[in-house]
């Protein structure tokens, strides 16, 4: 290896390092979960208020679980059930989706306030 | 440093030190505040105006942390000249014309104080005296103008109708007046007002400094510009008879130049004989208003914001959004004695209410 190959893999290391630090954002906990069916709006809940949300998909209905400031896939009628060992969600951004059913989830919120008025 | 002979060591160090960099490395990431601000949010909190009074800035990427702390002390001492300058009880300008009015004079109102007395004006009458700021015996009697001496019963009978009489003898303050009185009946309390144009002024200030933004918190009273980063600056607004689990009522983002400012019975007030008595007092009757337990406006300047949710406050259940529409204010919500909200249609467009809470949209 010669010097100017050294410097190449240094700054190509330093450049990765610094994107990743850049664009990788740490989690926040959400505070709704936002539900979709087709792609399209089916529906907002807080993941304060625990429940069970049916939503009926393509294929049948799908079982949400909220509880304790997160949610997950509790029953779908997909045959791989990839939704439901997807698990808990409870971050910002998280996302999980039962594609046979066309039904999908993401969770929202979590910036807290800038300020309270009163 | 000289580096050991052995080939051995020196490799093995060099490992080492790539090793513990990469460690550092990932540990700082996973430690990261979770804001993701990237240290670009700048805040200073203080007292002022007998509340605490926050300010934060949103820096841009060039900017600097430092520079940015200095132009918050500077917009500090700014606000600390102003309300020395408002306050009705002390030494500023505002408390000589109230020592002159108590003296029976007639008062030069000064250059820097004129125009605020004018906006004043305007507003006290658009709102058919429902702001006033000549209150200032009533607020007086009442005790509210002292935080550390709350009464513990409301004042005589005899007193208060004496204070509204006198108050509705003396002369109305006309808009542009560089003069006023005398007066005996009158005493200026700019408290209904000056804290929303101190907002403004420390957001105006920042912006002329080059910082445009920023959002101002004055014991409540919000006024916020331009954004936060990537999205516009997020406002709660507080329930008015909190619970443990909603101590917020609704939330909206100010994404531009607005205040956001509440008038609410739970403010300032004392409890006798199980009667709630707080500072937001009808100056036509020298009691504090009844029928509503708080009222939000949302509107361009924090001097209207603020004496506009006093005036619609004062007004009460049937004549609020009458009231609005005389001060021009279109952005107001509600809670009225039952906890019901009414909303206008320019508000109920963008403001979301907490789960649970049903507001009704008036034209």
């Amino acid at each position: 290896m010669s010097r100017g190959d050294v410097l190449a893999i240094v700054l190509a290391a330093a450049c990765v390092g610094l994107l990743y630090a850049h664009l990788w954002q740490p989690a926040v906990t959400a505070t709704h979960v936002e539900l979709r069916v087709g792609g399209k709006p089916a529906g907002r809940y807080a993941l304060a208020d625990s429940r069970d949300v049916a939503v009926e998909g393509r294929l049948g209905t799908s079982v949400l679980r909220i509880e304790d400031g997160r949610v997950r896939f509790l029953r779908s009628p997909c045959r791989n059930q990839v939704c439901v060992h997807s698990g808990w969600l409870h971050r910002g951004g998280d996302a999980a989706a039962c594609l046979p059913n066309r039904v999908s989830v993401g969770l929202v919120g979590g910036d807290a306030l800038d300020g309270v008025a009163h | 440093m000289k580096l050991p002979e052995s080939p051995h060591l020196r490799l093995f160090l060099r490992r080492l030190a790539l090793g513990t960099g990469l460690a550092v490395f990932f540990t700082w990431l996973a430690l990261r505040q979770p804001q993701g601000d990237d240290g670009r949010l700048v805040q200073e909190e203080f007292l002022a105006m007998g509340t605490i009074v926050s300010i934060s800035l949103y820096l841009d990427t060039d900017q600097d942390r430092d520079a940015a702390l200095d132009a918050l002390d500077d917009a500090r001492h700014d606000l600390e000249t102003y309300a020395q300058r408002w306050s009705a009880w002390g030494d500023g300008a505002l408390g000589r014309i109230n020592r002159q009015l108590d003296a029976g004079e007639r008062v030069e109102i000064p250059a820097e104080l004129q125009p605020l007395f004018d906006a004043a004006a305007r507003l006290g009458t658009a709102s058919g005296g429902l702001f006033d700021v000549r209150v200032g015996r009533l607020v007086e009697l009442w005790g509210f103008d002292d935080e550390a001496h709350y009464r513990s019963a409301p004042p005589d009978e005899a007193a208060i109708e004496a204070a509204v009489a006198d108050l509705a003898g003396a002369p109305p303050l006309l808009p542009g007046a560089a003069e006023y009185g005398p007066a005996a009946g009158a005493r200026f309390d700019f408290g209904a007002i000056a804290k929303g144009e101190a907002t403004d002024r420390i957001v105006e200030t920042l912006r002329e400094a080059g910082y445009p933004n920023v959002i101002v918190n004055a014991g409540g009273n919000l006024r916020a510009a331009g954004r936060r980063g990537g999205r516009a600056w997020r406002i709660g607004v507080r329930h008015p008879r909190p619970g443990a689990q909603q101590r917020v009522l609704a939330t909206l983002d100010i994404d531009g130049d607005e205040a956001v400012i509440t008038s609410g019975d739970y403010e300032r007030y004392f409890e006798a004989d199980g009667e709630r008595y707080h500072h937001l007092l009808d100056p036509r009757s020298g009691m504090p208003a009844r029928g509503l337990q708080a009222v939000t406006v949302v509107a361009p300047s924090g001097a209207l914001a603020d004496a506009a949710s006093t005036a619609i406050f004062v007004a009460g259940p049937g004549q609020w959004r009458d009231t609005a529409r005389a001060l021009g204010v279109d952005q107001v919500f509600v809670v009225d004695a039952q906890g019901r909200i009414e909303v206008t249609a320019a508000l109920a467009r963008r403001i979301d209410f907490a789960e649970g809470s049903a507001a009704i949209t008036v034209p």
